[in-house]
């Protein structure tokens, strides 16, 4: 079929044909711009064109609306050759009538060409004042000169008239471009005209189709393929129309034309050589089948896309053509063979994918995968539906009916011939270049016949279009889809009985939809798997598998329980078989949070806890099995928390942003940015957040990296631990526990339960708490309460172990101060227990058998001696412990409280002396007896004067025991020779709970002064009759007893004033040398009634003042009270009340 | 016979809400084809994520076709993804439908109970879900 612009001629037709071959072959040669309406781009366009005589027939049709753009001419063109003479004749009338013809059909693209053959040499010298060219444009040309056109006649001249015939090929072409636009405006609303028309009786579609079709077609010769394409996409969608929604009515009988039976299901063929052998068909009546239709329309409409090198648009437009054709098919309500249309979209699939594959542009090689991915898969899902139908998928034999539907299928897919394919490959040069060694691919056709054939064929090409379906989708990264189709491709090698294959795929998709939890879905997955584990023999995959599915809450309870038995059962043979095969010990993992649910960890022990002990956790975990199950251990591993790194804030230079922390519960990646001034200053502080990719912010997430086996085990050195739990459907409770052995702070990483030989390990634990494991060092006190001095008294040593590790023969050390001893301690009963010998000032506790943690208390008993000294001050010690786990010595003081104390006190009768000794009871219950003073000194003897007493005195708080001794000096031994006299006492006591131990207890005193030099004497007169507030006369005497240095005396009357008052002075010196006494007679008055004490007389050494410089002033020395015996101390006088008081 | 497999999808790809309707009775439903419209909603995610980003509009309407199967998507402000698998094409039907579970999501988020992207179980939700199915899909 030719489809080139027409340019009809008239005039001289024999001149014209010799013209023609040469302008017919010279309008291709170049292009021409095309101006177009309303404001179109302009085009370059190449045209090419044909001739026809001038005929009325078209131009009756063409003005009638029943013409068609392809076959009306597009330039008419009056060809004349002729002098003045004869145009005046007769060719001026026939251009006359044929403009006139040609107006009144309303065609206004005419051209009139004259052919000049005028020979220039001769007419040199006349010039014509007008030539034929000018008449002819004057007569007819008025307005628009450019429509006449005179050529040399090229057989004439032929140089000179290449410059004028280029003028006309010029002319022509632009001619025939401007008549296009107006003929293709005016055909389209021929055909909007038809179109609107298309409700009524008797409108064809097919009249219609080819009325259109003629406008695609011209604009494809004037290549405008996008604008033929809306022709087509117009023409489909108008069809798609009427056949889904107008249905059947009798005003449509042309679609009873395409509800012919469906014999033949010949795919597309994008190669075809006579690209309008269909269109042919379609003209003649009964000749073409909806699918031959369809089929059509879309190599139509792939040429056009694949001119407009726009691949991908092909293939993205098949699975809409097939599924809408498919939906026509079964609007026509068309019957035929099953299986047949199957036939037909697997061979369209092909068609395209193998037009993608050879004419891709690597460009846009992405959008046309995204596209072909689909079409492998439906070609897939085809081909696998054939082969159910046909008997030939794995396991199965086609019978021989099937055989008979292989037959007819075969027949009615039909052949492509070999031929046409090489056609249309060379005719595209842009097409990639195949390595000559490659065999041309099979038709879709053949190919499909051939899978066909036999069983063996079918899985190859299955397994092939499987393969690539899946590598499409995964290289446009539509996983998801991939996925799916691996779900097949699985199905089809467990059919194929190769279930190891069918694994990958399996566990692929699991993998997927566990990650995205759809459960239901995962938990169908996990029952092909456990099949083809089970075919395969895989007992470990098995037994982990059966695990998994009696755990999915999705399935029914049934099967679960059945998985759940099936996976006790083969955990039981699991044993024996990892035992021979210990190379496959990596693969016993299963991921834990598939069978149980982490609840809730605590730490129970309180914090810290001390190294040594043991750490004590309680897990609530839920088990999602349907029946409970026994765990032979559950471990939890804990791992050293590292402290983040503080360390690197100081080697950051000043004044830079610093990254500090990464929180890692944060979903997104952000962080603490602080930024320092110079002078190490906060500056400001900042959250930042950085985009994962920069070049991509947004991707959608299509795969997530999730493991099914988790492949990092934890650090297992460290774990609590529980053995042999059975663990109940839903929430359990479990108690684990470990020795803490290192020093640290720990963090929980992972959860293993093991059962039998298969070992679940979390993935990452919900809550990870912490702890901490110190040490506590062991410690030695001594306890005791008040210690008394002088008795055994207890006292406790106190060992704490801590976490020290003690050796089998540790001791302790104590080490006493002067004068303590000790012992360990005692039973009363001992005979030992009274035997001081027993003490010592060193000790050493053995610490037998003492472990960490131990706690010990060891009785001990102190002993120290009685000091002999005065007062009640308390005795400090010291008890040095050496322990084993320390290397310095620890000193531990120690008071004593004494348990009595003794005093003396010198007494003085004249110039008898007596020596007092006050034993004061204190802190303990004591026996006395034996109470003995000694003095060495000759001439000083001690009498004893206490009463024998046979029984020991008890002595206790706040009893006191007084002995009293008198000291006789022999006169010749003065005072002088005898300035000190010692006098040692002693006393032997014993404690009531020892009272057959008598201690000594000693004292020294030292007896000073302790002759009388002076006595005073004091009387009062008068004596019986002594009345208040009445004078007496108080005399005074004062008798050197002894001779003595001090001469001057102070006395002084120390009265009590409520008592007595003295008139007068009541003090005085006197002095005392070379006389023997002195009276002072002094009045007093007393001022009270009753017995009152004599006024107490005191005398004192006096030094007078101003004898030298150096003392100015007077000084009184008391004398010490050994030295002046007062006779009449605690005299009392009887004062009656005076006369005046009764008046 | 028509059936309709409604799922909402939270951001983890995870689905939170499936409701199936059809005019089939329990007898004639097959397990086998409720897996594969799961299956197909699953795969069509892929789709959905690729169509968002082309378009303003909430409604992606037919975005995929498997078979006789036919994939429409929603996707709502906070980009959670409602998809439908239907098996003819009923797009002003599955419009109202989207828009309306659009409505009834969006209550449901309002629950200060609830935590997005989690399994819905409401009965309420599930009721008016029901009502919804029968009065734009199964109509």
């Amino acid at each position: 079929m030719q489809i080139k612009p027409i340019i009809s001629y008239s005039g001289s037709c024999p001149l014209f044909r010799s013209l023609e071959a040469q302008i017919l072959n010279a309008i291709p040669l170049d292009t021409c711009e095309w101006r177009r309406t309303f404001h179109r781009p302009t085009k370059h366009v190449r045209l090419d064109a044909q001739t026809q005589q001038f005929d009325i027939k078209a131009l009756e049709k063409y003005k009638q609306g029943e013409w068609s753009i392809l076959e009306h001419p597009i330039l008419y063109i009056f060809v004349t050759e002729c002098n003045f003479d004869s145009y005046k004749a007769t060719i001026r009338e026939e251009i006359h009538a044929w403009l006139k013809l040609l107006t009144s059909y309303g065609v206004s693209d005419w051209m009139i060409l004259l052919v000049e053959t005028l020979d220039m040499r001769k007419t040199k010298n006349i010039l014509p004042r007008t030539t034929v060219l000018d008449k002819i444009r004057l007569d007819f040309c008025s307005k628009n000169d450019d429509r006449c056109i005179s050529v040399l006649s090229p057989a004439k001249f032929e140089q000179k008239s290449t410059e004028s015939f280029r003028c006309l090929l010029q002319r022509i072409r632009f001619l025939m471009l401007t008549s296009y636009n107006r003929n293709i405006a005016q055909y389209q609303e021929l055909i909007r005209s038809k179109r609107e028309k298309r409700n009524h009786d008797g409108w064809d579609f097919r009249q219609y189709f080819f009325m259109q079709e003629d406008l695609a077609l011209v604009y494809e010769k004037l290549e405008l393929p996008t604008e033929a394409l809306i022709q087509y996409d117009e023409l489909d969608a108008m069809f798609s129309q009427f056949i889904t929604h107008t249905g059947f009515s009798d005003k449509q009988k042309w679609l009873t034309y395409f509800q012919m039976p469906l014999r033949s299901f010949h795919g597309i063929c994008l190669s075809r050589a006579d690209k309008f052998e269909v269109r042919n068909k379609i003209r003649e009546e009964g000749g073409i089948s909806i699918l031959e239709f369809r089929n059509y329309l879309f190599e139509r409409q792939a040429h056009l896309l694949y001119q407009c090198n726009d691949i991908p648009e092909i293939a993205k437009r098949l699975l809409n053509f097939l599924f809408s054709t498919l939906r026509e098919v079964e609007f026509i309500k068309l019957d035929c063979q099953e299986g047949a249309l199957w036939c037909w979209e697997f061979v369209c699939a092909l068609e395209v994918l193998q037009m993608c594959e050879l004419a891709m542009d690597p460009r846009n090689e992405v959008t046309c995968f995204q596209h072909c991915a689909p079409i492998w898969n439906l070609a897939k899902d085809k081909l696998y539906a054939l082969g159910k139908l046909c008997g030939l998928l794995p396991g199965c034999k086609p019978t021989s009916e099937q055989l008979h539907i292989v037959v007819q299928l075969s027949s009615a897919i039909g052949d492509v011939p070999a031929d046409q394919q090489q056609q249309f490959l060379n005719a595209t040069p842009q097409l990639r270049e195949r390595s000559p060694n490659r065999k041309p691919k099979k038709s879709a056709a053949e190919q499909l016949k051939e899978a066909l054939g036999s069983n063996e064929a079918f899985k190859k090409l299955y397994l092939e279009l499987a393969e690539l379906a899946i590598s499409t989708y995964k290289h446009v990264s539509q996983l998801r889809f991939a996925r799916l189709a691996g779900l097949d491709l699985g199905n089809f090698y467990c059919a194929l009985n190769e279930p190891h294959k069918a694994v990958g795929f399996f566990t692929d998709l699991l993998r997927e939809l566990k990650a995205e939890n759809w459960h239901s879905l995962s938990s169908q997955t996990l029952l092909e798997l456990a099949n083809c584990y089970r075919k395969m023999g895989d007992s470990l995959a098995y037994t982990k598998i059966c695990s998994s599915i009696s755990c999915c809450a999705e399935l029914e309870i049934l099967v679960r329980t059945f998985y759940f038995d099936e996976f006790l059962k083969s955990l039981k043979t699991l044993k024996t078989t990892l035992s021979a095969q210990p190379s496959m010990e990596n693969a016993n993992y299963c991921v834990l949070e598939d069978h149980f649910r982490i609840l809730d960890i605590e730490v129970l022990n309180k914090k810290p806890i001390i190294q040594d002990d043991f750490v004590m956790l309680q897990l609530k975990v839920e088990s999602l099995y349907p029946r409970e199950i026994l765990a032979e251990s559950i471990k939890l591993c804990y791992e050293i928390q590292t402290e983040p790194a503080q360390a690197s804030l100081q080697d950051v230079p000043l004044s830079k942003t610093t990254l500090l922390a990464k929180s890692s519960l944060s979903y997104i990646n952000a962080s603490l940015q602080l930024s320092y001034k110079q002078d190490n200053t906060l500056a400001s502080a900042s959250v930042a957040c950085e985009t994962p990719k920069k070049s991509q912010p947004v991707r959608r997430t299509n795969s997530t990296k999730r493991k099914l086996l988790p492949s990092v085990q934890a650090d297992f050195t460290n774990f609590v631990q529980a053995e042999n739990v059975i663990l109940q459907p839903g929430p359990n409770t479990i108690e684990l526990k470990a020795k803490a052995t290192r020093v640290g702070r720990w963090q929980f990483e992972q959860i293993c339960i093991i059962m039998s030989s298969l070992e679940f390990l979390s993935e990452q634990l919900p809550y990870t708490p912490s702890f901490e494991i110190c040490t506590k060092p062991a410690t030695a006190v001594l306890d005791f309460k008040t210690l008394v001095a002088g008795i055994i008294q207890p006292i406790t040593l106190k060992v704490a172990g801590g976490s020290f590790i003690f050796p089998p023969d540790a001791k302790i050390t104590l080490k006493c101060s002067k004068n303590l001893r000790i012992r360990s301690a005692l039973d009363k009963k001992n005979p030992e227990f009274d035997d001081d010998a027993t003490f010592g000032t060193l000790l050493q506790v053995p610490l037998l058998e003492f472990k960490s943690f131990e706690e010990r208390n060891i009785p001990l008993q102190v002993l120290t001696d009685m000091p002999g000294r005065k007062g009640t001050k308390h005795h400090e010690h010291y008890i040095s412990l050496c322990c084993p786990w320390s290397r310095t010595e620890l000193q531990i003081p120690i008071e004593f409280k004494p348990a009595m104390e003794a005093s003396c006190r010198l007494h003085t009768c004249g110039t008898q002396k007596f020596l007092q000794v006050i034993m004061k009871g204190l802190d303990a219950n004591l026996f006395l007896q034996d109470a003995k003073v000694k003095c060495d000194v000759p001439g000083v003897r001690l009498i004893d004067m206490n009463p024998p007493s046979p029984e020991p005195i008890n002595i206790y708080k706040p009893l006191t025991v007084t002995y009293l001794y008198e000291i006789q000096v022999e006169p010749l031994k003065t005072e002088q020779e005898l300035p000190i006299v010692k006098v040692h006492f002693v006393i032997k006591y014993a404690h009531e709970a020892q009272p057959k131990v008598w201690r000594n207890f000693g004292c020294a005193f030292d007896l000073v002064d302790y002759t009388t030099l002076f006595k005073v004497q004091a009387q009062l007169e008068p004596n019986e009759l002594c009345r208040v507030r009445s004078v007496c006369n108080m005399n005074l005497k004062i008798t050197k007893v002894q001779e003595n240095p001090y001469n001057d005396l102070m006395y002084e009357v120390l009265n009590d004033q409520n008592l007595w008052a003295v008139c007068g002075r009541s003090a005085g010196v006197v002095s005392m040398q070379d006389v023997d006494s002195h009276s002072i007679s002094l009045d007093v008055m007393p001022l009270s009634t009753g017995f009152l004490p004599m006024p107490s007389i005191r005398l004192s050494k006096y030094t007078a003042g101003g004898k030298n410089k150096n003392d100015a002033h007077s000084k009184v020395y008391p004398f010490p009270p050994g030295q002046v015996y007062n006779s009449t101390k605690s005299v009392q006088i009887h004062v009656i009340a005076s006369v005046n008081v009764e008046q | 016979m028509t059936t309709y497999y409604f799922v909402i999808v939270g951001h983890n790809d995870n689905p939170i809400f499936e409701k199936e309707f059809t005019t089939l009775n329990k007898e004639m439903r097959k397990e086998d084809h409720r897996h594969l419209s799961q299956f197909i909603a699953h795969a069509a995610l892929d789709l959905v994520d690729e169509h968002k980003w082309k378009t303003a509009s909430m409604q992606l309407k037919s975005i995929d076709r498997f078979n006789q199967w036919f994939v429409s998507a929603f996707i709502t402000a906070s980009q959670i993804r409602f998809i439908i698998v239907h098996d003819n094409k009923n797009d002003e039907g599955i419009k109202s439908f989207f828009n309306e579970m659009y409505d009834t999501y969006i209550k449901h988020s309002m629950n200060a109970f609830y935590k997005i992207n989690t399994p819905i179980k409401s009965t309420m939700f599930e009721k008016k879900a029901e009502i919804f199915g029968r009065k734009y899909l199964l109509t």
